[in-house]
């Protein structure tokens, strides 16, 4: 028999918004109860979420489960724009990283928790963007109620699509089920309701499970956590998975060719003038094709650190194909990553250039610090297959050292055919 | 003999006294006892640190126990149920102890099954997770009567010996019972055990692989009435010794080189130490990596009065140009074992040594900045066997970060990777 806990608070206690004492007293209740937390040995929760970027705002959320009670039926997976771009990110006083607790060790509901979920509030229609909880006649989500307060089930929404428009509407909860290979599917009209005890083959979840979300702004930093189950995403799993963040980035692919003799105008890729026409005009989520600006330079042989730069591409018979960098630019290579981009072992961040002031005409000094494994202005990176790179691109204006850059990835996913992926995130660091 | 308290510990007192095992324990649904999941291993010298995630918060449960076998997994019997499981996806899924894979887990110590006991039941429906490549085990074929995954009757004890878990510091977790007593937790929690002998105290010896699974227990506190969960995936590893541990300290126009091929043969206590041609190209590693003796050099960028683009401040490694040695940097070292990887595991076949082509491997002696916290893998030939290691490059520092030219300084281990196939991440 599954345990339903709910707290009665008393007259005295705080209370943090009208929305959440209606949540407290409704919590109470059968049916209508906005959810209700069911402890672990009842409903297990979600295991460790992590979300990879497929470039230019969609995004793939992944966890594990371990789900195989009799009336789980899916996941509910909550979803926030951050107030402002960055990490480490925090919703509603939840860090990114932590895990949501709906119960405590005893069993009661921790009233600081269903606050934070008030902060996740999905509108199918405004899709991430809601910050205010659901205000009492529904106004926000521009569904009317049809009836008492009792039957509008959440004020905290996980994502969830809509069946029906306008008064007819309806919720359709939980956010997404098993489609039995390991996608976590929009629950549908025709599926809802479905529980591993329909269909255990399908429903049951033993291991890694994802779901796909697109129409993010890249750019903007956006807030997921997962809970699992019952009851059409009534009831919910006492904890969470832990709070994971994402900065969704523009990506492109481009076929470059590859200089294969010495002494020649090698090309130069002008990722300045790239950068700055990535989410602009027509590309407002995406960038222009790369190849653009690509192109040969004027000069013949071998570039320097005062070349404008950013990123040359040359050959030398010694040493095969190399990146170079320009003026206040600089090249990191991260490795070889078999998967590139989609690799699990590829880090998460670009290291950070940090430059010391010694200019790179002293050639006594030259700039030493060059941290976080960057080249410096000049210097030669062996341009190999497979390998992730990442481009710190600053001002080659600047007369001084720029103290911010662009970082733009680059995986060399095919180097006979020159095809290389490109990743970059929407603001300098 | 010990003395007898009850009648039922009577039973299991003298069974335990025959040389056949008494120990039999049943085995939960997943529903009632959540498996350990996600268990991968870092390869260790003449040990193997095991970490799993685990979510287990049950009424009787108890802690988990490890169990390990000197095989491969390629050598233990298939298991026959859930249908359509076979050894290499036990690498990511988990199974039941029941008749159907009685077999496999008499490798581990349990007894053999009697008939007509824990009979692997339900419906074994196809599993629709094999038409995902990337996953192995959701919605596996599973009993539709999810109360059992077996026909259980509750029995006693488990194996008798228990492998040891122990914490990063050799301090021991383990109890009479179990390999591991954690705390409980309602949330996922990473879970770590560093084995160093298996159940019968016989030490881990470099070379031999291991297979390995863990599984939760519920138990009386008398651990007689015990039940195992279903077990995580398995995993294989085969512990490897770290062949060189030291510290590079380059001075300006200084060179230091290890020669793999005595690496691999004796230990080594110090690199080869050489002058640069400072009135040449200096340090420039691939001048001078041409030699016969295959290894791997670490060398500075020079400072010239007249070449501006030569960095002192910045150390070089490089492999001798040769067919039979080959380098590839792999990036950043982390505690995050999801961070590293094995040869096998990551590099397709054409890379390999004997292959012809090899872009991503460097076997043309090319100078790979040194700038720390880096991984590299290698491959050498030494008598027609390829042996494969990694080089760990820590904290790179300049003894005086004004000056360019002042002694560049970096930590390095090179790691024998003794089975590259089962060796993993890595300390």
């Amino acid at each position: 028999m599954k345990r339903v806990f709910c707290q009665r608070l008393p007259i005295t206690a705080p209370i943090f918004g009208l929305a959440f004492a209606a949540i407290v007293s409704v919590g109470c209740s059968d049916s209508s109860s906005d959810p209700s937390p069911v402890s672990v040995d009842e409903l297990k929760g979600p295991g460790k979420l992590t979300i990879s970027d497929e470039g230019d705002g969609k995004i793939k959320l992944k966890w594990t489960g371990s789900n195989n009670e009799d009336d789980f039926d899916g996941y509910n997976i909550y979803g926030r724009k951050a107030a402002t771009a960055g990490h480490p990110a925090t919703i509603g006083g939840l860090s990114e990283g932590s895990a949501l607790q709906l119960l405590d060790n005893e069993g009661e509901a921790i009233a600081a928790a269903k606050s934070t979920l008030l902060e996740f509030n999905y509108n199918p229609s405004n899709g991430l963007g809601l910050a205010a909880p659901l205000a009492d006649n529904n106004t926000q989500l521009g569904i009317q109620s049809s009836g008492s307060k009792d039957e509008e089930k959440f004020e905290a929404l996980p994502i969830h699509q809509l069946n029906g428009t306008g008064e007819d509407a309806k919720r359709l909860l939980p956010t997404c089920k098993n489609d039995g290979t390991g996608n976590c599917v929009n629950t549908t009209a025709d599926n809802e309701g479905q529980t591993v005890e329909d269909n255990n083959s399908r429903y049951a979840v033993n291991g890694p499970i994802s779901y796909s979300l697109s129409g993010l702004k890249v750019g903007s930093t956006y807030c997921f956590l997962v809970l699992s189950t019952f009851d059409r995403g009534e009831k919910v799993s006492q904890s969470s998975s832990n709070l994971a963040c994402i900065t969704p980035k523009f990506a492109k692919t481009a076929t470059l060719t590859l200089p294969e003799t010495g002494n020649i105008a090698f090309p130069k890729l002008d990722l300045s003038s790239w950068i700055a026409a990535c989410g602009t005009g027509s590309n407002l989520n995406s960038c222009p094709e790369v190849a653009a600006y690509y192109a040969a330079d004027s000069k013949i042989g071998g570039h320097i650190a005062e070349d404008a730069g950013p990123v040359y591409v040359e050959y030398d018979s010694n040493v095969g194909q190399v990146f170079v960098a320009g003026k206040n630019s600089a090249i990191a290579d991260l490795g070889y990553y078999a998967d590139g981009f989609a690799d699990s072992k590829l880090p998460a961040k670009a290291p950070k250039l940090t430059l010391d002031s010694n200019p790179i005409s002293d050639t006594n000094n030259a700039p030493i610090l060059n941290q976080g494994g960057y080249s410096i202005a000049g210097q030669s990176i062996i341009l190999a297959k497979n390998h992730v790179y990442v481009f710190a691109v600053g001002d080659a204006k600047a007369t001084t050292l720029p103290n911010k850059f662009h970082y733009v990835w680059a995986y060399i996913k095919d180097k006979d055919a020159g095809t290389v992926e490109f990743r970059l995130p929407k603001d300098a660091e | 003999m010990r003395r007898i308290i009850s009648l039922g510990l009577a039973i299991i007192a003298t069974t335990a006294c025959d040389k056949s095992s008494s120990s039999d324990p049943a085995t939960a649904t997943r529903n009632d006892l959540n498996p350990p999941s996600g268990l991968v291993t870092v390869t260790g010298d003449k040990q193997i640190e095991l970490r799993w995630q685990a979510m287990n918060a049950e009424e009787d449960f108890k802690g988990y126990r490890v169990f390990a076998v000197a095989k491969a997994l390629s050598e233990l019997s298939q298991p026959s149920y859930p249908e359509g499981f076979s050894l290499d996806k036990l690498k990511k899924g988990s199974i039941p102890r029941c008749d159907k894979n009685s077999t496999l887990f008499e490798s581990f110590g349990f007894p053999a099954i009697e008939a007509g006991k824990k009979e692997c039941e339900g419906d074994e429906a196809s599993d629709s997770a094999t038409s995902s490549k990337s996953l192995a085990l959701i919605a596996d074929s599973t009993s539709t009567d999810t109360a059992q995954s077996s026909k259980n009757d509750d029995t006693d004890t488990l194996p008798p010996q228990v492998v040891k878990c122990a914490d990063r510091d050799n301090k021991d977790l383990s109890t009479t019972h179990l390999s591991l007593k954690p705390a409980t937790t309602p949330t996922l929690t990473e879970q770590v055990c560093v084995v160093s002998a298996l159940a019968d105290g016989t030490a881990l010896s470099n070379g031999t692989t291991y297979t390995f699974f863990v599984a939760a227990i519920n138990a009386d506190d008398d651990f007689e009435k015990v039940k195992l969960s279903w077990t995580s995936n398995f995993v294989e590893d085969t512990p490897a010794k770290a062949l060189f541990t030291g510290t590079v300290t380059l001075a300006k126009n200084k060179m230091q080189f290890i020669p793999l091929t005595a690496l691999q043969e004796k230990n080594i206590t110090a690199l080869e130490s050489t002058d640069c041609d400072a009135t040449n190209k200096g340090c420039s590693v691939y001048d001078n990596n041409t030699l016969s003796t295959k290894g791997i050099y670490f060398g500075r960028g020079t400072l010239s009065a007249t070449s501006k683009w030569y960095y002192p401040q910045r150390s070089f490694i490089s492999a001798t140009a040769s067919d039979e040695l080959k380098l590839l940097l792999r990036g950043p070292q982390t505690a995050d074992p999801l961070r590293a990887g094995t040869i096998a595991e990551s590099i397709p076949e054409d890379e390999a040594i004997n292959a012809s082509a090899a872009d991503a491997y460097d076997d043309k002696g090319r100078p790979q900045p040194v700038y720390g916290n880096q991984v590299f893998d290698y491959q050498i030939k030494i008598s027609d066997k390829i042996h494969y290691g990694k080089i760990v490059i820590k904290d790179v520092k300049l003894a005086d970060p004004t000056k360019a030219d002042s002694d560049v300084s970096y930590d390095i281990k090179v790691i024998l990777q003794e089975d590259p196939e089962n060796t993993h991440y890595f300390n």
